[in-house]
């Protein structure tokens, strides 16, 4: 970790770095990692694309900066996305759209990108295989956030100190940064966030449906004590209306699909066998509570065949 | 600088090459990954200890297929030669790999029927890992079967007592509980 503290003073120099912090685990020790290198030479922008989990903008400014020990900037773009994203449901080319967006938001939340000459990205090992690899040998299973979608224009250098390693060496250089558990043990969320877990088009009201039976699945698990059991865990809305009967009356509702795994660095996973209890208390919340949806399913599928992600 | 313990990994487009990569350096041994492409003079300059021929998303017999360098056959080092790999070396040595076999992706169990160094320990049913579509139809005569899944396929063969072993299975992920126990002895033959 020392050399690569040193790497990343070396290459930065006397320059800028703007760091994006997404929330999730990867970012906040890349950002921490690059402070601890260069300082006050790191500015850290949040950006809100819109398609967050619920409340994650205030995680964000509250326990994460805590957390970190500096200020991280909250931007809200979330109308210029979900503008941008109007029609779209081919997923390729939502990541796409997202990715772009996200530098183009970046440099306008900057105001001038030319003072920051180095851009700090949390890219992983398994973002960059599935993208299609090193040696661009490995077949294209999704293009990431992270690495696909980069303009050709961007007016940074990117700095990626974190693309040699798997997820759980990733906690292992947070845990010796100092940051604490409840950050470290985030699940995985995807740059693209809930653009790429609303199955085709993205609607304001779909983020909304999609935020609230995520929510009530999460709350379930940390509940029940079963959150850091699983390696990732998460709703997808599928946008299949299915014939419903709720109150004597006929509904012609969404699905929502429930997904939770366990893995240890991303590559494979398995399926999370869930307590019946608990699929039976999550899937009677999101219906109760949930307005526009009338199914829940629990997807039962390892990788491979799928990936985690459904989109 | 010639590392003398170097494991050489070949490439053919696998989704887990570096994770073959990260199972040898769990043994605190070098390893180096080359593109299947790279000209036989890099790989004798790397002057391997070893070899492991990766996975990837082609069938062996597909055209524009990447293919094995028969300069690895000849360095007379173990070789490990993982699901696309171990079908390179079923073509090599006269083998035949069936693309309209039986499919495995995700959970299977692994059925020892031979004892091998390189398998010792694994228990009865014990989880592996699949992601194929080709599977070994036929072992060339010099070679001995291992293992086969629940499903019936060919899982696991060697040929000189476990100097050149093929698995369908992928050894390198986390999900294959026990078969990862085939990468101490393997690196350090």
């Amino acid at each position: 970790m020392e050399s690569t503290i040193e790497e990343i003073r070396r290459t930065v120099g006397e320059e800028k770095v703007l760091c994006g912090v997404s929330g999730g685990v990867d970012s906040a020790v890349l950002a921490k990692l690059i402070h601890k290198a260069v300082g006050s030479q790191l500015r850290c922008v949040f950006v809100d694309h819109g398609l967050l989990r619920k409340n994650e903008p205030d995680y964000i400014s509250g326990r994460l900066a805590q957390s970190l020990g500096f200020e991280v900037e909250v931007h809200d773009f979330s109308e210029t996305f979900l503008s941008k994203l109007d029609g779209i449901v081919d997923p390729e080319e939502k990541r796409r759209i997202i990715g772009e967006q996200f530098i183009r938001s970046f440099e306008s939340a900057v105001q001038s990108g030319a003072d920051f000459r180095f851009l700090g990205q949390g890219t992983l090992y398994p973002d960059i295989i599935e993208s299609g690899g090193v040696r661009g040998t490995a077949d294209v299973i999704k293009s990431h956030h992270n690495v696909g979608g980069l303009p050709d224009d961007m007016e940074f250098e990117l700095l990626e100190p974190l693309r040699e390693l798997f997820k759980d060496e990733v906690r292992k250089v947070g845990k010796e940064l100092g940051l604490p558990e409840d950050v470290l043990g985030r699940h995985p969320f995807p740059g693209p966030g809930l653009g790429v877990r609303i199955i085709g088009e993205i609607t304001k009201e779909r983020v909304k449906i999609l935020q609230e039976a995520d929510h009530i699945f999460i709350d379930a698990l940390r509940k029940h004590g079963i959150y850091d059991k699983i390696w990732q865990a998460f709703a997808v809305l599928v946008p299949v209306k299915t014939v419903g009967v709720m109150g004597d009356e006929r509904t012609y509702a969404n699905l929502i699909a429930l997904r939770a795994v366990t893995s240890v660095d991303g590559m494979t996973a398995d399926w999370y066998r869930l307590p019946e209890n608990v699929l039976s208390e999550v899937s009677n919340k999101i219906v109760n509570l949930v307005t526009g949806v009338n199914r829940v399913v629990y997807d039962v599928s390892s990788k491979p065949p799928s990936t985690i992600e459904w989109e | 600088m010639l590392h003398k313990q170097t494991v050489l990994i070949i490439d053919y487009g696998s989704q887990y090459t570096q994770l073959i990569a990260r199972r040898i350096r769990e043994q605190n041994v070098y390893s180096e990954i080359l593109p299947h492409s790279a000209p036989s003079e890099e790989i004798l300059q790397r002057n391997p200890k070893a070899v492991v021929l990766s996975g990837g998303p082609d069938s062996v017999y597909a055209e524009g297929a990447p293919v094995l360098d028969p300069l690895v056959m000849e360095l007379g080092v173990p070789i490990l030669g993982i699901c696309y790999g171990f079908g390179l070396l079923m073509t090599h040595d006269g083998g035949v790999v069936m693309s309209n076999g039986q499919r495995e992706y995700g959970f299977a169990e692994l059925a020892v029927e031979n004892g091998s160094r390189l398998l010792n320990g694994i228990t009865e049913k014990s989880q592996v890992w699949m992601s194929h579509g080709d599977a070994v139809d036929m072992l060339p005569e010099n070679w001995s079967v291992l293992a086969r899944s629940g499903n019936g396929v060919l899982a696991a063969a060697e040929r000189d007592g476990g100097v050149v072993l093929g698995t369908q299975f992928h050894p390198e992920v986390v999900h294959t509980v026990e078969g990862r126990e085939l990468f101490p002895t393997f690196s350090l033959m």
